[in-house]
């Protein structure tokens, strides 16, 4: 039987998770449940049966605009119950702050990014050139600034487990 | 990415136990930065700043050259 091999930038040793990984994929996390469950709010309550093509350009927009706040909002949110059950868990309070190597990480994923978010507008600004409904460009729009923030995630979690 | 010709070594968990056996977190507390980062120069995971390296040499009350090494491979 062939065994699978992982590639040597891929091999985790398996060790307990830091502070700074479990708060990277905490913020994973969030950034998915804020993502669902707005879609699902705009999608059940907003949209309902009308065709999205059919939906008016300020609609989008608007959608678009409310999804900032209540990001921050959740994001707040879920910072404050992460540092709780942290401390639950862990029975000791963290320090939350930044040094030179979590500035360098924080770097070095923003770049992947702000590279990923640029590609989802410009798919957005492509389609529109193309002459496809206006909703794809505001759909690209909001897959790739939520795709584009967990492979920052992802990043981060890579450098803070394999070094650099 | 390419594999480093270079390795930054370090003798940092050395120093911790000549000095009293001294935890990470001592050590991240003295030096305003996480244990974290503590771990991953230990573990040549992580190189440090040029001042981060002056600052763990002058606590240790040494020289950079005694705390931090460069290896070519």
């Amino acid at each position: 039987m062939s065994k699978f091999i992982l590639p040597s930038c891929m091999k985790y040793k398996t060790k307990k998770m830091s502070y700074q990984e479990r708060k990277t994929i905490a913020n994973m996390a969030s950034s998915m449940i804020i993502l669902g469950a707005f879609a699902f709010y705009v999608y059940k309550y907003r949209i309902g049966d009308t065709p999205l093509n059919e939906l008016a350009l300020s609609f989008w927009a608007k959608s678009i605009l409310w999804l900032i706040p209540a990001a921050i909002v959740g994001r707040i949110v879920f910072a404050i119950l992460f540092a709780i059950i942290n401390a639950i868990i862990t029975q000791k309070p963290e320090k939350d702050f930044m040094d030179e190597r979590d500035k360098l990480i924080e770097l070095k994923s923003s770049r992947v990014t702000h590279f990923l978010f640029t590609a989802g507008f410009f798919v957005g600004i492509t389609l529109i050139a193309f002459n496809q409904p206006y909703h794809y460009m505001f759909l690209a729009f909001v897959l790739g600034g939520f795709l584009s923030e967990q492979l920052g995630y992802v990043v981060q979690l890579h450098y803070y487990r394999k070094g650099f | 990415m390419g594999k480093r010709k270079y390795r930054i070594t370090s003798q940092l968990r050395t120093l911790r136990f000549m000095n009293g056996e001294m935890t990470q977190q001592e050590l991240a507390d003295k030096l305003g930065v996480t244990r974290q980062t503590i771990a991953a120069i230990e573990k040549e995971k992580y190189s440090p700043s040029l001042e981060l390296a002056f600052l763990i040499a002058e606590e240790f009350n040494t020289k950079v050259d005694d705390v931090f090494g460069f290896m070519k491979m």
